[in-house]
Order: C-alpha cells, then structure tokens, then sequence
C-alpha cells in the first residue's frame, strides 16, 4: 500500500513537471531565455508541493467525496444551529429530556428484567416456599425435614440447596464486625453454579452435624476487610466465638438471590433430629432437563400430601390442610411484580418521549419554515433529491446526537440517584449501572428520531420551485395536520396537569410530614448499633455493666450531653410486641401485644423525649426497683382519664413480677410521622427477678446526645469502645435527623419522580403551545401584515393569535382535571394530611398550567404583532 | 456545498466537455478550455490538477502515460462511460441554472 502511494505521488511530480516544461517551452517560443521561462513557468504554476499535496488527497477517499461533503454538511448544520440559538436550545433541551429519561427508565427494566439472574442457566432455578394457614401473609421458607423429604423424594429436581441468614460476629486480627453469615448447604454452590475465586467451597463432607467450622467469603466482604489478600484462606478467624478456618472466596459479583451475605458457612442440618415445624430454610432447586415448573409443583403437591404419613407430630393432618408448598421460577421470586411495574413506567416514559419528539418536530418545521426557500434554490440549482436529503437528515441527527449526549449524561445522574434512594420495592437495584446497552439505546433513538427529522421538512422541499414563488408562504398545513397539532397540545396540557396536581399532592405531603412533632428531638443525636456475643456477656448483670460502663466513658468525652443504650430506636426500628397485662385486683385478662423496649437510664434525656413523672438514673436501675415508663396513648387505654404513675404491669409473664409506672412520655411517633403516637413501654435492662424476665438485651443501639460533629465524636467512640472490649461491633452509624430523613423516603422518593416527570411534562406542553402557536402565527404572516396595513392594532393582533390557543389550552385542562379527579386516587398511599381529591391542590394546579400554557403562547403572538405591514406588499 | 460547490462544479463540467472529443494531457485539457472559450476562461493550473484527481478518483475519468508530442512522457486523460454521462447530466443542469439565472436578471 505504502508503494502504491509512493508511486502516485511520483506520478503527480511527473506529471506537474511536464506541464511547468510545457508552459516554459510555450514562453521560450515566445522569445524568452530557457531560463527565464523556466523560472516564469514556475511562477506561473504556483507552489508545486501544494498542488500535489491537494492532488495526492483526492485519493485519500476513494470514489468521491463521501466524508469531505459528510464534514460539509456538518458544518453547514453546526453552523445554522448556532445561528439560530434560542430555538436550538430549546429544541436540545426538549430531545435531552425525554432521551435521558426514557434511557434511565431502560437502564432500570434492562438490568431488573430483561437481564437474566446472575446464575447458570437461572431460567431453570425453581424457590421453593411455604404458605401456611393463618400466616398468608408472607411466604415462608421450608423446615430441616420438608427439606430432605423433598430433596430425596422428588422426581423432577436435577439439584437442592438451602440456607438461612442471620447476624453475627466476625472477630479477627483487625477487630470485630458485624457482617451477615448465610448458613448454607453444601449443594447450594452447585445449584446456582456459583465460581470461586480463590480456595474451595464447602464440602459435603463438612456440611454433616458436627462437622469442622469453615468459612467463604463473599468477594466483596474478602475486599473490604482484607483488602483483597489471597493469604487470607486458612486463616482462622471468630464467628460468633466459634474459630473459624477461612477456606475459599466467591467469585466477584456473586450473592443470594433477595439476600446478601459477606461470608457463607454450613449450616448443618441433621437429618436424624426430630422434625419440627419451623419454616426458616431459603430452598432454591434445579429443574431436570425438559421439566416444567407445573410439573414441580405438581411433584410437590404430591410430597406435601407425604408429610403428615412421614411426620406426624411435627404436620398433623389439621395443620397440613392449609399448607402447600409452592415452585416460583426464581426470577418470578425475586422481581415478582417490578417488572409489570417497570414496563408501565418504560410505556409512559416512551409516550412521554413522543411527546418530546413530535414537539421537537413542530419546532423544526418552524425553524425550517425559514429554510425552505434555501432548500428550494439548491433544488432548483441541481442539487440532487439525495443530496438534499442527505444534508437534511445530517443536521436531524446532529441534533439528535448532542440531544442523546446529554440525555445519557442525565440518564446517569438519574439511575444513580434512584439506586442511592433505594426506590422502595424494586429489587436488583445494586445490579443497576448504565451499560453499553443503555448506550445504545439512547444512540438507537438519536438515529431514529434524527432521521425522522431530517425527513420530515423534505415534504416541504418538494414543491422545488414553489417557494421561489412568494405564494409557497400562503399555502396553510391541511386542516388534518392542525386538528393533529391541537390535539396533541391539548393533550400535552392535559399530562401536564395531572402530573402537576399529583406532584403538588406529594409536596403538600412532604411538608405536613416534615411539620409532624416526632416527640423527640433529633439534632445533635448520633445513633449506632452494637451487638454482644452471648459467650461473654451471659447474664442480664454483664449486660447492664458493659452498658453502664460504656454510656459513663461517653458521656465523659467533650460535647456529650447524654448517652444511653435501647434495643429499639425511634423510626429506625421499633418492632416486636409483647402481651402485657396490668395489675388488676381479681379479673382474668387477656393479654395484649404492647410494644416494649429495655432501655438504660439517659434513653430519655439523650431522645429528648417528654416525660411527665420521674426518670431511672443508674442508682435506681441497679437497685431494680422495677419501675417502667408509659407512652400516653397506652396509659389512657389502661386508665382513662386517670393518673397511672405508680399503677402497675407486667409484660413477659401473666405476673407476679409487676413494674410500676413512673413516668408517662408524650407524643410519641415512633413508628413513622405519618403513623399514630406508639403505644409502648419502656423497660430497664434488669430485669427485678431473673425468672420470668425479658431476654438479654444483646443485639442494641447506642444513642448519644452531643455537640459535636458526628465524625469525630464516632472516632472517639470507638477508641473508648475498644478499651472496654475489643470485640465488640459497631454499625449503622447515622445522625437521628438521617433517621427522620429516611423515615420519609418512600414520600421524597415519590415527590423526587413524579415532581421530575411533571416538570418535564409542563416543560413539554409549555414548548408544544409554543411551537404550535408560533407555527400558525408564522403560518399567518402574510394575513396578519395585511391586517396590521388595514389598521389592526397589535394588541388585537396578539388577541386574535392567543385566541386561537385558548381554546384547546382550555379543553386540555378540564381533560386533565377530569383525569385527575380520577387517578390521584392511587396516591392515597403516599398521601399525608391531604386528600387525594384536594380541590384547592387541584386548582393551583390549573392555575399554574394555564398560566404557563397562555405565557406560551403569548410569546410568539407578541413576535407576530410586530410584523411589518410592509410584509404585504411583497406578499 | 454552497458556493465551492458551484464553483468545482463549473470547472468540472469545463474538464469533462474538454475530454469529449477525446485524450488529453493536463496541459491540453487547459488550453482546449482557454481557446475554447476565447480566452475569457483562464484555468488556474493549481485548481486544475486536483480537479483532474479528484474526477479520476470518482471513476469519472481515467487515464494512462503516453508519449507527447514533443516525445515526452505525459499523463493522457479520457472520459469514462461514468463521465460521459456526468457531462450530459451536468450540461443539462448549467443550461437550466443559467437559464434561470438570466430570467432574474431580465426582470431586475
């Protein structure tokens, strides 16, 4: 190749040669001297390098001049967008929009639902789970028996396995953490096909009652404590006090479907205990080739009718009757009813981006209303249909291309402020990242819409000579096309509104949360988790120790007020119910299921919580002298209307052990702002007689009251933590205003998305009626200058052009009140202190459309008003 | 396109009607169109050549090295079947353009 281009630009120095020889021979016939012809031909000739250079580029594109005029015509468009810049913003704006959030929402359903489950073959995965009666409301897992009976008993299943996840302790060389352990089958690694990146998995030899204690860790968990060292396996390290020898890492990427484990060790199951009824095991199985999940389900419809034979006491007949054991495709499990969700979200998205495009369509059609009569003259002056078109759809898709450009930036941002949100309910959401496919999506709807662009101004170009002609201005769109265009503005403004009334129902909800007294003061309140093994701390006296020993040590660090250890705290958790019944002389009483928490002394003052009555110090905590704190909504439920303090209860026992009331605290939401006040009790930790007493309260949070910034204050926390006792971890840190904020997420997340997508929906009307109006005021030029020569004032000019909008813009919104009236309905969810059907909301809502709607098309209307009237002579 | 376009366009129809009456070297091919056109057409060597290239390079000519008349080893150029019917293509859009063009100014 090097020679062939070599040889040609020998040729082009030949060839330039002979024609300077040429020309010098030519002016020595004409009498000059040899050598001065020669250097004359020369002069003549120009720069002789040159030419060649620019001959030798000829070549450079075989057959024609495919990318010079390609970089030509980019040119020509980059050039004639900068020319007109408001409209081409405008324009970018609209297309990036709707690109980027229809990208985002692809992201979303490729990862979720179209990308397969990170298993082999994950379309043969079968979930294996229990509906028990009476307990419907959630799925419950299999027993250690249902497990083996299924496992050896089955007839359609090529493999099982099975686990559990709990919280434990991981103590090692670099101190103790709190991480999540699966307890898992040695088959599990099998079933879902699961690589390792280092070491082995369990074996089946060491997944046997009593077997040794090994560990794998999950990849990720391998990197963040360690760093990533492969010497890590055969190291022994502390699970919960039990030594533990590390013996392999999983492969990058992978966990448990719906869970998430940082190590996995066996679980153990004995086949030879006595069966017993308690559904805790995750099953997860593989289908033998060719079966069908029908067929499993039949096959387990036909075990579970086994059960009663094979475990009498554990599934009597009674309790078999309600009970069936179900098979979901594993992918059915995990995204379950996301995915409906999802396409209904991608299928607004897309009428939204149509909307977007067709709005983009009408503004292009205005900007080349401008130049059709370039278009024309080059038609006229033989440039051919092609090449026109080809000119065309360069500059449509160069705009769509910077509109996908930033639409992709925005897509981005978008998917990753929804992954940091965790949007409530949508599983998978880890896996979400913008890939090449988003990439390509968003490239696959700039060639499209670029292209339809392009094309659509060439029906105009068509009529060659017409626009030459000054009658081409006159001939107004066929009435079909305008009935199109109002009615797509109508129903732009109709979206709008119903999008604008849900969001401003969503705001109003936000701020009436944000207004609710929670009953506690959260600044200045850092709040974080510990746990305590069992091995250690066994008694509720070591507990109370290690918690008075701590909350004293932090309570002496600078800037802490108050320090106090609970095992619920306010909206982050307050679980769990216990019955209790009140001391009353003389009468049976059912108990009933109050909430209770054990806290330490300080719990009050560090919550800032409003307490009528007396609070336990230390003194009185340790001298168990049995006294326990009442939320108001629950004392007036036991002793309406009546003092309680010194009334007495008892919750864990049906008495004698009764604990009298010492205080009564106020205004308690602990359950969300939204929910009523809790009724609840508040414990000590010492229990007045161990008999009969709540368990060890080891799995806690630690509240602190300060005034000083959280980072350092959590640094010098642990340093006091890790002189009192090493191994004990710490998590969750977080501020309680983070608390209250993430108490309200599912409200800001929904406000966050629907408000979006109504701003890009009003964004959207307001440039429809814009685009509209300014098309038909352009449309009415040559009319309006001859209305302006006859004498029309442009303020009736203005009226005649915003008049012709007002009408649709006015039938959009009663759609779109009617529409709203009728959907917000399914909000009432989220709601809060509003209701779905608030007129008033409903009437800001119209006001604000309406007004933006008429701004939009009073701007173009003003433009045509001040139309010259000399326009009418040359019409 | 625009103006260059013109202008290419013009100086490549002016190469391709030179070439009709058969192979020319570069140096004919400018002065065929400067006799042709008595003189008011002064072809610019530095635009002829990469003309000549480029109309080469799109398969509208083709050529081959001869011997000139002064036994000199020139590069000969001819239309081809493509170029022939660019030429008929190209005439037909002149004629109408400058039709067009002296209608404007009979009636400015």
């Amino acid at each position: 190749m090097r020679r062939r281009v070599g040889r040609r630009d020998d040729e082009i120095d030949r060839e330039l040669r002979f024609h300077i020889e040429m020309r010098a021979r030519e002016l020595e016939g004409a009498g000059l001297s040899p050598d001065k012809a020669r250097r004359e031909a020369e002069r003549m000739f120009g720069r002789q390098s040159r030419v060649a250079a620019v001959c030798a580029r000829a070549w450079r594109h075989p057959k024609g001049t495919f990318m010079r005029s390609l970089f030509h015509d980019l040119r020509d468009a980059g050039r004639g967008f900068v020319r007109q810049p408001a409209i081409t913003t405008l324009m970018c704006v609209t297309l990036a929009l709707g690109i980027g959030a229809t990208t985002a929402i692809y992201t979303l359903v490729d990862a979720v639902v179209l990308r397969p489950l990170p298993y082999e073959a994950s379309d043969r995965l079968v979930w294996l789970q229990s509906r028990i009666k009476g307990f419907e409301a959630r799925p419950w897992g299999a027993s250690a028996a249902g497990y083996f009976h299924f496992r050896e008993r089955n007839e359609t299943l090529a493999g099982m396995g099975a686990f559990f996840v709990r919280e434990v302790n991981l103590v090692d060389a670099a101190g103790p953490e709190r991480v999540t352990a699966a307890s898992a089958t040695a088959s599990l690694r099998e079933v879902l096909g699961a690589a390792l990146a280092l070491g082995r998995w369990i074996s089946p030899e060491e997944d046997v009652p009593n077997g040794p204690a090994v560990a794998v860790f999950s990849h990720e968990a391998w990197q963040r404590r360690y760093g990533g060292d492969p010497d890590v396996i055969g190291r022994m390290v502390s699970l919960d006090g039990v030594s533990t020898e590390v013996i392999g890492v999983l492969a990058e990427g992978f966990d448990l479907p719906l869970d998430s484990a940082d190590v996995y060790r066996p679980v153990r199951l004995n086949p030879a205990t006595r069966a017993v009824n308690a559904h805790y095991l995750s099953v997860i199985a593989r289908m033998k080739p060719g079966v069908e999940i029908e067929q499993v389900q039949g096959d387990l419809r036909r075990l579970d009718g086994q059960l009663t034979e094979r475990f009498p006491n554990a599934y009597p007949s009674s309790f078999v009757a309600g009970f069936a054991t179900q098979a979901l495709t594993l992918r059915n499990r995990v995204i379950g009813s996301a995915s409906r969700t999802l396409w209904l979200l991608l299928g607004a998205m897309a009428i939204v981006l149509l909307t977007a495009f067709i709005n983009v369509a009408n503004l292009y059609l205005v900007r080349s209303e401008a130049r059709r009569r370039e278009l024309s003259i080059r038609a006229a002056l033989g440039a051919s249909r092609g090449r026109i078109a080809r000119q065309s759809i360069t500059e449509g898709v160069l705009l769509t291309s910077v509109a996908a450009a930033v639409g992709l930036a925005l897509a981005s941002a978008g998917v990753k402020l929804l992954v940091a949100a965790e949007a409530a309910d949508i599983p998978r959401l880890a896996e979400v990242t913008i890939r090449w496919s988003s990439v390509a999506f968003a490239a696959l709807l700039a060639a499209v819409s670029g292209i339809a662009l392009g094309l659509f101004p060439l029906r105009h170009a068509r009529a060659d000579a017409s626009a030459l002609r000054e009658e081409g201005r006159s001939t107004t769109a066929s009435r079909g096309q305008q009935a199109v265009r109002r009615l797509l503005v109508g129903g732009e403004v109709a979206l709008a509104l119903v999008l604008l009334a849900s969001a401003l129902l969503l705001v109003q909800s936000f701020a009436r949360l944000r207004g609710v007294a929670p009953g506690f003061d959260a600044s200045g309140v850092l709040t974080f988790d510990l746990s305590l093994s069992p091995d250690r701390y066994a008694s509720h006296e070591d507990v109370a120790r290690f918690y008075r020993d701590l909350t004293t040590r932090v309570e002496a660090l600078p800037g802490v007020d108050r320090a106090a250890v609970s095992t619920e705290v306010p909206l982050v958790s307050w679980r769990g119910c216990s019955a209790t019944y009140v001391e009353r002389p003389a009468e049976g009483q059912q108990g009933r299921c109050v909430g209770v928490v054990n806290a330490t002394p300080g719990f009050a003052e560090a919550l800032g919580l409003r307490v009528a009555g007396t609070l336990p110090d230390w003194t009185s905590h340790d001298a168990r002298r049995g006294t326990v704190l009442i939320t108001r909504p629950l004392a007036e439920r036991y002793w309406p209307g009546e003092n309680p303090i010194g009334r007495r209860v008892t919750s864990y026992a049906d008495g004698p052990a009764f604990y009298a009331i010492s205080g009564v605290v106020e205004g308690l939401r602990a359950e969300g702002l939204d929910g009523p006040e809790v009724e609840s009790l508040i414990y000590p930790v010492l229990p007045m007689e161990t008999r009969n007493a709540w368990p060890q309260p080891r799995q806690t949070s630690v509240l602190v009251r300060s005034t000083v910034d959280p980072e350092s204050l959590i640094r010098a926390i642990r340093r006091e933590l890790a002189s009192l006792d090493p191994e004990v971890p710490i998590g969750n840190v977080m501020t309680m205003e983070q608390a209250v904020a993430r108490s309200m997420a599912h409200v800001t997340f929904a406000m966050a998305l629907i408000g979006i997508v109504a701003m890009l929906a009003l964004t959207l009307s307001l440039i429809g009626v814009y685009g509209v109006v300014s098309y038909l005021a352009d449309r009415r030029r040559s009319e309006i200058a001859i209305r302006m020569a006859l004498g029309a004032s442009p303020h009736s000019v203005r009226q005649l052009i915003v008049g012709q909008s007002v009408t649709v813009i006015a039938a959009g919104i009663a759609i779109g009140g009617a529409l709203s009236l009728a959907t917000t309905k399914a909000l009432a969810s989220m709601l809060f202190g509003v209701e779905p059907r608030d007129l008033p909301t409903l009437g800001l809502a119209m006001i604000l459309v309406s007004a933006t709607a008429l701004v939009a098309a009073w701007l173009p209307a003003t433009r045509a008003a001040r139309i010259s009237p000399i326009e009418a002579l040359r019409g | 396109m625009g103006r260059d376009d013109l202008l290419h366009g013009t100086l490549d129809l002016l190469v391709l009607r030179a070439l009709a009456s058969g192979t020319l070297h570069g140096y004919q091919i400018a002065t065929r169109i400067q006799e042709s056109s008595k003189d008011v057409l002064r072809v610019e060597e530095g635009a002829l050549y990469p003309a000549l290239h480029r109309l080469e390079a799109q398969g509208l000519l083709a050529s081959n090295w001869g011997t000139s008349d002064n036994n000199r080893q020139a590069k000969y150029y001819r239309l081809t079947r493509a170029g022939r019917s660019e030429l008929d293509v190209a005439s037909e859009r002149w004629t109408r353009l400058s039709a067009a063009v002296a209608r404007v100014l009979r009636k400015a």
